[in-house]
């Protein structure tokens, strides 16, 4: 049997998005040719087509801020503004006060995880795609704007579902670097029950993958030193105990504490056989002086003595300091080798992470800025530009999400890495998505693990979320899209010659990955059942 | 639903919006015939210091402008030709602009970059520490940019000074001017009308409320506090060198403004003595005193003993200085930031100079520029926002801000900044987006500012510094830290009168064999003296000046150059432009230290 599927059979569904039998493909569209311009907030473009997208593809809106809060029925995460104590003073959030991040399907495909990385009250919200509405199951009680974190949290970037039908979120750029599950992300919402995984280093969280054996849970620090980390269960399934592991590159001869950009890193090797070094023993035991598990706050460790202690701990082993990693994919190169790619957002790069063996693993820059554009189709004057969030389809393609900046002129750019051959590195990235809403990021692309030609992607803090600006602000909102009709235009031009085409090869990865990850998808159904007393699409 | 009112300038134009992109309208736009005679007049009609405007495409013929525009995607048919062609022929107080969003508009992505980055340091001058600094330990001010007075890096946009406005020669224009004629301009009152119109087109913005501004220290008492009763109070500082010397083209000053709690009893009524605490509380909570001398106050009438003295009585120095009094009493006061709500005016005027050459602040403003600190931030927040400076700047992206719409720019660190300038007529308007963008860079991403801001760090301490500014009899402060005079140490660090080392006049008072004339420095009565130019120069930068208000050229700058620089670049090759040895970069702070200074 095919190593990869043998793989899949194995896994589970994190592993919605998991690539089947090849590690990527040409593009299955035309590729843009430039990035789309910014509008005005609230414009016709935001409500009806926040994207530029290739002759094919289909947008709908699933959701908005508008929508939920319209609807008595429905609730969403929106940071309050905080009130001082005795005091007219309040602190707020302005448009971050939703902040729609690293959405997460279930299975089933019944519901979307949708995790608000506001800078407090942060919790998780659950839109179910049959019903058109979303909950806010949980969230922070606010007083972290206080500095009072006891019961609350911030800035969830990732949210994640686990093979135990659990859901994580996890701490960025506030709060204190905390790991968050869900334990019944089912059931209504006065029955949910959340804990704090203590197991797992505290650090600036955001990409948060399992591996195909569901035995190791890979996350980075976001920090222009930051590392990259890996989280050995001791028992499949058990996420409260387990070893922690930081890679560090064998030939990287730097300062671990500096910022990648240092003088003392900034030559120093990034990529090429690499080291996981250990951060604890098998139970958890820090092996360093710093608690990899210490709470804190995300900070320069050279001039703080109460950061993130995952942070400290990695420098201290010497781990390879990568600037700003953010996002990761779990998939598989060609050779069957099980691979990691992460993003490094002030390198402009993203990384993949060859992973041979327990101990080692091989590096190599996936995309960098110098990768080739729309190789073989019409030039792009889109570029590269801060590569935040990946995702994956059936057919193992990464995506790569940038965040774009602030008063921009053109919105962010989803790129498509093409790795036909499945090294580890690209041969082109061909321009895919463009977003054209103003003060807005693209955050959370998922691919649907039911239907694999649909995928979502979130409109993160546009203008129109804060109302004080935009009085009926469309605000933060979740699209939908469909790739079944894109073709590439060679395949425009010859439509019989090309019956077997990409998207055809990807709905069909899709639905062998469907039937491979069928006894994970009956596990969360059960929890579905269970949790919630029926089974969502059995009820429409 | 109804239209937003995110640019909801006038009720007019929100008519126009909703006609033209339906219910979802948002930013005020322009109808058909409006776009089409404004690209019919961009094509050449409006000239201005031998400027032409014309739109792509102009030389084709048989075919009208809004014909070839039509053909564009919406964003590619307007550009800053046609912003520049609506505030020449515009008079009124919002000039209806292009209906896209505005950053498409903009004729420099990197307008916070301002003029004096382009200096020419030569290895040996550096003007550039006054803005670019290391971290402070303490303060939440994380940019760090100390290195940039050592080297140039811009984005390979800013590589390219695009304020051509510098370069451009008015001799003979400006000579077209007489003195009367710019002395009567100077002279005239271009503020009182500003917030009527501002209401009359039913503004959202922030409509100015400090009755009499243009009659500088006569709207104030001898205390700063405004005589229209607005709260408003006016503080003495020291200008930020050289931009803000008069003798490189403008005078001004600052006014703040602390919430209502903050000017309130418990009780809820007015009261001067606790607004004076709490203003002097504020600013040794900036400058990070542990005491500050304030006018007499009776702590009966505050109900807290100010000097912990265990007594409640009359006293002129506050050592309780860690938290606000009054009804702010229970107000977060968090270390070197100010609350939330405070608010700034800050008027850039020309120089006023009378027949015996004396300098004063005149009635009509350039600028009327205003910051409010809309959002308290968490630490978080604001560490995440230098981050994100530092990323931005590392990757090279041009700078973007949340744009508030009537409200201005937000600088995500708390700030939302806007402001007014003159139209061709001199009459105050609202600023453009771009125009408001200039002033983000110096307000968010500098590291030598706390809090965004300047001025407040550089009052006169205490007591003696409520009132309106006055620069005679003010003493030549060293900067904290230091020993010699602040704009002493600034002449010789810069080699010069100001970044370009062009103000020939500076030059010739206080510089001798090329070296600054340091003794004469020292015995220079005030800082006035040192740093207010003679009539003809006063005259010249402003007939210089009225030009580019003539031209609404703003977004090519807006210095009123009365020569032609030499020690400025108009494109920075980064690899071979000199860069300046370690004994020449320079730690600052921005604070003053008066108490190593005296009263003349």
């Amino acid at each position: 049997m095919n190593p990869k599927i043998s793989a899949i059979l194995a896994a589970g569904a994190t592993l919605t998005s998991a690539a089947v039998a090849t590690a990527g493909t040409p593009p299955y569209f035309t590729p843009l040719t430039e990035s789309a311009p910014v509008t005005l907030p609230n414009s016709d473009e935001e409500l009806n087509a926040p994207w530029v997208v290739p002759a094919g593809v289909s947008q709908r809106n699933l959701t908005s801020l508008s929508e939920i809060e319209g609807d008595p029925m429905q609730s969403v995460g929106r940071a309050p503004n905080i009130e001082i104590p005795g005091s007219t003073d309040v602190v707020a959030a302005g448009t971050s006060q939703s902040m729609w991040d690293m959405a997460a399907f279930d299975p089933t495909s019944s519901f979307i995880f949708v995790p608000h990385e506001s800078p407090w009250s942060a919790g998780l919200s659950r839109y179910s795609i049959f019903a058109d509405e979303n909950e806010l199951l949980w969230r922070g009680n606010g007083q972290g704007a206080m500095g009072d974190w006891s019961n609350d949290y911030a800035a969830f970037d990732p949210a994640t579902f686990t093979p135990n039908c659990t859901v994580f979120v996890a701490e960025e750029w506030s709060g204190e670097g905390r790991i968050i599950e869900t334990l019944n992300p089912y059931a209504p919402v006065d029955e949910i029950e959340t804990r704090e995984l203590d197991s797992i280093a505290n650090v600036a969280h955001e990409g948060l993958r399992f591996s195909h054996d569901e035995k190791t849970l890979f996350f980075i620090d976001e920090w222009n030193s930051g590392s990259i980390y890996k989280f050995v269960m001791a028992e499949q399934g058990d996420y409260t105990k387990g070893q922690t592991f930081v890679l560090s590159v064998d030939a990287f001869e730097g300062n671990a504490a500096d910022l990648w950009s240092d003088e003392s890193n900034v030559d120093q090797p990034r990529t090429g056989m690499a080291t996981w070094i250990p951060l604890t023993d098998e139970d958890g035991t820090p092996l360093t002086e710093v608690s990899p598990f210490r709470n804190g706050p995300t900070n320069d460790p050279r001039e703080n003595d109460d950061t993130r202690g995952g942070r400290v701990a990695a420098d201290e082993v010497g781990a390879t300091p990568y600037g700003r990693p953010e996002d990761m994919e779990i998939g598989y190169l060609s050779n069957g080798n099980e691979v990691m790619y992460f993003t490094a957002t002030s390198e402009t790069s993203v990384y993949s992470v060859e992973l041979l063996s327990a101990d080692k693993a091989m590096v190599r820059a996936f995309v960098t800025g110098d990768t080739a554009t729309n190789k073989g189709y019409k030039p792009t004057t889109g570029a590269l530009n801060s590569p935040d969030n990946l995702a994956q389809d059936a057919l193992g393609n990464i995506y790569v999400i940038e965040d774009a900046p602030n008063g921009s002129s053109t919105g962010g750019d989803i790129w498509f890495a093409r790795d036909v051959n499945g090294d580890g590195v690209a041969e082109s990235i061909d321009h895919f998505m463009s977003i054209r809403v103003d003060g807005s990021e693209a955050t959370g692309m998922i691919f649907n693990p039911k239907n694999p030609t649909q995928f979502v992607v979130n409109v993160q803090h546009p203008d129109s979320t804060n109302l004080d600006n935009v009085p009926n602000g469309f605000g933060d909102a979740m699209w939908q899209f469909d790739v079944k009709y894109a073709r590439t235009s060679w395949c425009r031009k010859n439509p019989r010659k090309c019956r077997n085409d990409l998207v055809g090869r990807l709905r069909e990865a899709g639905q062998q990955a469907n039937k491979d990850s069928a006894e994970y998808r009956e596990r969360c159904r059960k929890a579905m059942v269970s949790q919630m007393g029926y089974y969502w699409p059995r009820r429409q | 639903m109804s239209s937003n009112d995110f640019g909801d300038r006038t009720k007019r134009e929100q008519t126009k919006a909703t006609t033209q992109v339906g219910q979802f309208a948002a930013l005020p736009q322009l109808t058909a015939a409006t776009a089409a005679l404004l690209l019919a007049c961009s094509g050449g009609l409006l000239q201005s210091g031998g400027k032409t405007n014309p739109p792509p495409g102009a030389s084709q013929e048989n075919e009208t402008s809004a014909d070839r525009s039509a053909e564009l995607p919406l964003h590619e048919r307007y550009s800053h030709e046609d912003v520049l062609a609506i505030l020449r022929s515009d008079d009124s107080v919002l000039p209806e602009l292009p209906p896209v969003h505005p950053v498409h508009t903009m004729y420099n992505r990197e307008a916070i970059v301002p003029p004096m980055c382009y200096t020419r340091t030569e290895g040996q001058h550096n003007p550039c520490y006054v803005c670019h600094q290391d971290k402070i330990k303490g303060r939440p001010n994380e940019m760090d940019d100390g290195d940039l007075q050592e080297a140039y890096s811009f984005s390979r946009l800013g590589s390219t000074n695009h304020w051509s406005n510098l370069f451009e020669d008015r001799t003979e224009r400006m000579a077209a001017i007489s003195d009367e004629d710019i002395q009567a301009w100077v002279a005239q009152d271009n503020y009182s009308e500003l917030a009527p119109r501002l209401r009359a087109a039913e503004f959202k913005g922030y409509i100015p409320d400090l009755s009499n501004l243009q009659l500088a220290a006569d709207a104030f008492d001898e205390g700063g506090f405004a005589r229209d009763g607005s709260h408003w109070v006016a503080f003495n500082y020291m200008p930020m060198p050289s931009s803000f010397w008069p003798t490189n083209g403008a005078t001004d000053d600052v006014m703040i403004r602390l919430p209502e709690p903050f000017r309130n009893t418990t009780a809820g009524e007015y009261s001067r003595a606790i607004y004076l605490a709490n203003l002097a509380i504020v600013e040794a909570n900036i400058k990070g005193l542990e005491s500050i001398t304030v006018p007499p106050i009776d702590e009966n009438e505050i109900g807290a003993d100010l000097n912990g003295d265990g007594q409640l009585q009359t006293v002129s120095r506050i050592t309780a200085t860690t938290r606000y009094v009054g009804a702010a009493a229970k107000h977060l006061m968090r270390d070197h930031l100010y609350p939330e709500n405070t608010e700034f005016i800050h008027t850039v005027r020309y120089v006023g100079v009378n027949d015996q050459g004396e300098i004063y602040i005149p009635q009509r403003i350039k600028e009327l520029r205003y910051m409010r600190k809309r959002w308290s931030t968490s630490d978080a927040q604001l560490y995440e926002t230098y981050q994100q400076e530092h990323h931005a700047k590392q990757v090279g992206d041009l700078p973007g801000y949340i744009n508030r719409g009537v409200f201005g720019l937000d600088n995500e660190m708390g700030w939302v900044v806007t402001g007014f300038i003159e139209n061709r007529q001199g009459r105050l308007r609202v600023n453009t987006y771009e125009e408001n963008v200039y002033c983000m860079g110096c307000h968010t991403s500098i590291g030598t500012t706390i809090d965004s801001t300047f001025s407040f760090a550089r009052k006169v301490d205490g007591a003696d510094g409520w009132g309106y500014i006055n620069l005679r009899g003010m003493p030549d402060a060293p900067t904290m830290g230091e020993s010699k005079g602040s704009i002493a140490t600034y002449l010789e660090r810069a080699g010069g009168g100001g970044e370009f080392r062009s103000n020939t006049e500076m030059v010739a008072r206080w510089f001798k064999d090329g070296q600054v004339d340091t003794a004469k420095v020292a015995a220079a009565q005030d800082v006035y003296t040192l740093i207010t130019p003679s009539r003809d120069r006063a005259l010249a930068l402003n007939k210089a000046y009225r030009l580019i208000v003539e031209d609404q050229d703003f977004i090519f700058g807006r210095d009123g150059r009365i020569s032609l620089p030499e020690n400025v670049y108009a494109e920075v090759d980064q690899e071979k432009a000199p860069t300046l040895p370690p004994e020449r970069v320079y730690r600052w702070d921005i604070r003053l230290d008066w108490s190593r200074s005296q009263k003349r």
